[in-house]
């Protein structure tokens, strides 16, 4: 796996990621397109740091695991507040949580 | 001493407790326990009030004469400054013989009442009334001040416009109450006028540490007040005057007697207790209680004496006319009052008084009577259409006939003593004419009264057969205390024998303490009182009282003081002057003016025996006689102007009520186009005012600010869009802008 077929993925990734944020309406599609986002990135340093480009050789590699941890922790949050909007409104779609506009 | 200083304050607080109890809780009390527990509740505050009266009464009797006053503090009431007004009684010989007449009488007409109110609806209300009436009538005798005085002066006429409207469901009954009240306020408004001059002219004086308007100290204070004038006119004759202006209205004198007869309207336990023993009587009281105020007022003395005989002749002539049985009482008492006023009038105070006595009992029991005999005929008031109810009901009909001898003045009764007393008095200060009204009033009392009681209680009856079948005497607590009543006034009269009948005059030797005839108390006259002012000022700085008066003291008890001995302190007194006021005549010549007493007494029974055969002629044994005399066109229009009150009612409705009644178009009138008209115009104008600075706040003040804040507002919306919480939008609209640059770089290192 050639460098940059790896980058290539991560871009569709990312792309694909993007798309499905701006479009999406429900709440937890559009989590699962931040997941997406996140992911793209840390393919990103992994293939990087297989290439061996970076000051040390784990760098990208542990980069990686931070990003991962860090996803876990946005979905809890994030699936939490999700749940909350829920009961608090009904439903989880994001064009009609509007309360907060002027 | 100590027993009255307890008990006085209970004998108007009893019939006050009465009054509350039965008007909150009279309703529910009556349907509970029925009528007669509600009238013995009735009864009994005025007869316990009554027993204490007469109880301290018998206490006052054995305490030597010159400490026969108590005077009871009950709590202060208001004070401002040096003004301290307390809730204060006094019980002395003239408030205890007001409270007999009041509690005793009082209590009889409550029981009376208990039969003649029988099965009204309002029972309770009604004893609420007399009782709260009797509270305020205590007050009013026994108050050391004016202002509580005038507190029982105000209640009493509160009550008697209660009653009088009691049935306030027939029109013409609320209008008598109104009437009578209105009346009043007239009086009222001079009796508050003397009370506040004479309080005026109190403040004046630095000396006066403290002012409580009691009798006792305007007495004490009554020569610094002698001295002061009003409008250049001596204070005590406008005080005098403005308080015999009270008295007019609640005594019913001309002008203000219109509502007396009017007042017939209420039930006649009413009439016989308020309207013709205790509440009218009033303002003789009044005039009793402030003797040493009206000695020093001789000039308003004179007033007084000059309406009281007009009034009595003037009522008397009226009475002389009248068919209802009721308007005769009434006119009848109008007419006695005049008597008692007359009595004031030339200084009898004490005989005054006595008269008041005497007419209490007599008047109510002739009202007692006259109540029995309406409902005995079921509520027909109309003596020609009664007759002959002697044999239906003898108790009532002897009672009634023994009043009418007294208030004749037959040798024996009360009303002989008493009005021959006065007449006297009037005749011996020289006031001949006087003497002389009060002479034919008498004859014209006798007349109407036996008139009355031949039309109602001899003859052949004039009441359809049905009626008179049914007319049957009333029950025993109707009938006794009219009885107890007549009896009562054969007895009274006996207290005050004259000196020249060998009696010693009693009563007016028991009032003498408080009540000092203008004969022997000291007149001092102004012109005199004005000379010695120098003189009077260094008196009052050393001792400031009535000290002339307690120099009298010792020897004013007897009615024949030796003239000797009235000279003896003309020195400060002006006692030459006083010779008009008939010193001379009263003390002097003993031996001659008894032979001239006698006369005249014996003139003035012949006379009212006369005229009292002349109504037995004219209505009971030969009526053609009457008829005879009507016949002629001169005695046709006597009889109606008699008939119809001389018109007083018609000219005061058209001299007074129809100018008020046009002064009221006319300031209604003046209120609509002037006043209003004014508070229109500058209503239109500012409201043109208003709509050219309201149309300039509109359009340009109100339009800066808008605009301003629609400047605002606009931008606001459009930054509050950025913060939105639009999340996908802010990204979609990051990644264009992103998007863009990126174009834009490449665009630009293409170029370079």
């Amino acid at each position: 796996m050639t460098l940059l077929g790896t980058l290539c993925i991560s871009a569709i990734l990312f792309a694909l990621g993007l798309v499905t944020f701006i479009t999406r309406r429900n709440a937890i599609a559009v989590l699962m397109a931040v997941e997406l986002i996140l992911n793209a990135a840390a393919l990103n340093f992994a293939a990087f740091a297989h290439a061996g480009i970076g000051a040390h050789i784990l760098q990208g590699q542990v980069f990686s695991l931070f990003i991962i941890i860090l996803a876990a922790a946005e979905a809890v949050v994030a699936l939490a507040l999700v749940m909350a909007v829920y009961r608090e409104k009904g439903h989880i779609y994001l064009d009609r949580l509007t309360s907060l506009q002027g | 001493m100590n027993i009255i200083y307890k008990f006085i304050p209970f004998v108007p607080i009893l019939p006050l407790l009465g009054a509350i109890f039965l008007g909150l809780f009279g309703k529910k009390f009556h349907k509970k326990f029925g009528e007669t527990a509600t009238g013995i509740v009735g009864c009994l505050t005025p007869g316990l009030a009554g027993i204490i009266a007469y109880t301290c009464f018998f206490i006052l009797l054995s305490m030597p004469e010159a400490e026969r006053s108590v005077t009871v503090e009950m709590a202060p009431w208001f004070g401002t400054g040096i003004f301290q007004i307390g809730w204060t009684l006094t019980y002395d010989v003239l408030s205890a013989m007001m409270l007999l007449i009041i509690t005793g009488i009082g209590f009889l007409i409550h029981v009376y009442a208990m039969g003649y109110m029988q099965g009204d609806k309002s029972f309770w209300r009604f004893f609420s009334y007399v009782n709260l009436f009797t509270a305020s009538m205590l007050m009013l005798v026994l108050g050391d001040n004016l202002i509580v005085m005038f507190l029982g002066w105000e209640g009493v006429g509160l009550c008697s416009y209660l009653l009088i409207g009691f049935w306030f469901d027939t029109e013409a009954n609320a209008v008598a109450g109104k009437k009578a009240f209105i009346t009043n306020r007239v009086g009222d408004l001079g009796f508050l006028t003397g009370i506040f001059l004479i309080m005026m002219f109190s403040m004046q004086n630095p000396d006066f540490l403290e002012i409580t308007l009691s009798f006792d100290e305007l007495s004490q204070r009554i020569g610094y007040l002698a001295e002061q004038s009003i409008w250049g006119l001596p204070l005590l004759e406008v005080v005098g005057f403005c308080f015999f202006i009270g008295a007019m209205g609640k005594s019913a004198q001309i002008p203000l007697y219109v509502w007396l007869p009017d007042a017939m309207a209420g039930p006649t336990p009413v009439s016989a207790l308020i309207h013709a023993a205790t509440m009218v009587t009033a303002g003789v009281y009044m005039m009793a209680r402030m003797n040493f105020l009206y000695s020093l007022a001789p000039q308003t003395l004179g007033i007084v004496a000059i309406i009281a005989s007009l009034t009595c002749i003037f009522s008397a002539s009226i009475g002389l006319t009248q068919f209802d049985i009721k308007k005769v009482l009434a006119y009848s008492t109008v007419s006695q009052l005049g008597y008692m006023f007359v009595a004031m009038g030339v200084g009898a105070y004490s005989a005054g008084v006595f008269h008041l006595l005497s007419h209490a009992a007599f008047k109510a029991a002739l009202f007692m009577g006259s109540g029995a005999v309406i409902v005995a005929m079921h509520h027909e008031q109309d003596m020609r259409k009664m007759g002959g109810l002697l044999k239906k009901m003898p108790v009532t009909g002897w009672s009634f006939i023994l009043a009418t001898f007294a208030i004749m003045g037959f040798p024996g009764t009360c009303g002989f003593f008493s009005k021959d007393e006065i007449l006297w008095k009037a005749f011996s200060q020289g006031n001949y004419f006087l003497w002389l009204i009060g002479f034919i009033a008498a004859g014209m009392t006798s007349f109407y009264m036996w008139r009355l009681v031949f039309m109602t209680f001899f003859g052949k009856t004039r009441a359809d057969h049905h009626t008179y079948e049914h007319c049957h005497e009333q029950p025993k607590r109707t009938v006794l205390p009219i009885a107890i009543l007549a009896i009562a006034s054969m007895l009274i009269g006996w207290l005050n024998v004259p000196h020249f009948l060998g009696g010693h005059s009693n009563f007016s030797q028991y009032l003498s303490p408080e009540v000092k005839d203008l004969s022997v108390a000291p007149a001092v006259h102004y012109k005199e009182l004005m000379a010695n002012k120098a003189a009077h000022n260094n008196h009052q700085a050393t001792a400031p009282s009535g000290h002339a008066h307690e120099e009298h003291h010792a020897e004013d008890h007897s009615g024949h003081a030796a003239h000797g001995e009235i000279s003896a302190h003309g020195g400060d007194a002006a006692h030459g002057e006083n010779a008009a006021h008939g010193e001379d005549a009263a003390h002097g010549g003993h031996a001659d003016h008894s032979q001239l007493e006698w006369d005249l007494m014996v003139a003035s029974v012949l006379w009212t025996l006369f005229t009292a055969f002349l109504a037995y002629i004219m209505y009971l044994g030969k009526p053609q006689l009457r008829l005879f005399i009507m016949r002629f066109s001169l005695s046709r229009s006597v009889f109606t102007l008699l008939y119809n009150k001389y018109y007083v009612d018609e000219l005061y409705e058209a001299v007074i009520l129809n100018r008020l009644r046009d002064l009221y178009i006319l300031m209604s009138a003046v209120d609509k186009y002037i006043v209003d008209g004014v508070v229109n115009l500058m209503g239109w104008l500012s409201k043109v005012l208003a709509k050219i600075t309201g149309g300039f706040d509109a359009e340009f003040v109100d339009g800066n600010i808008n605009g301003a804040a629609d400047m605002i507002q606009q931008g606001g919306r459009l930054v509050s869009r950025m913060q939105a919480g639009k999340v996908q939008k802010v990204i979609l609209s990051s990644l264009l802008i992103f998007s863009a640059l990126v174009v834009c770089l490449f665009y630009l290192l293409i170029k370079s």
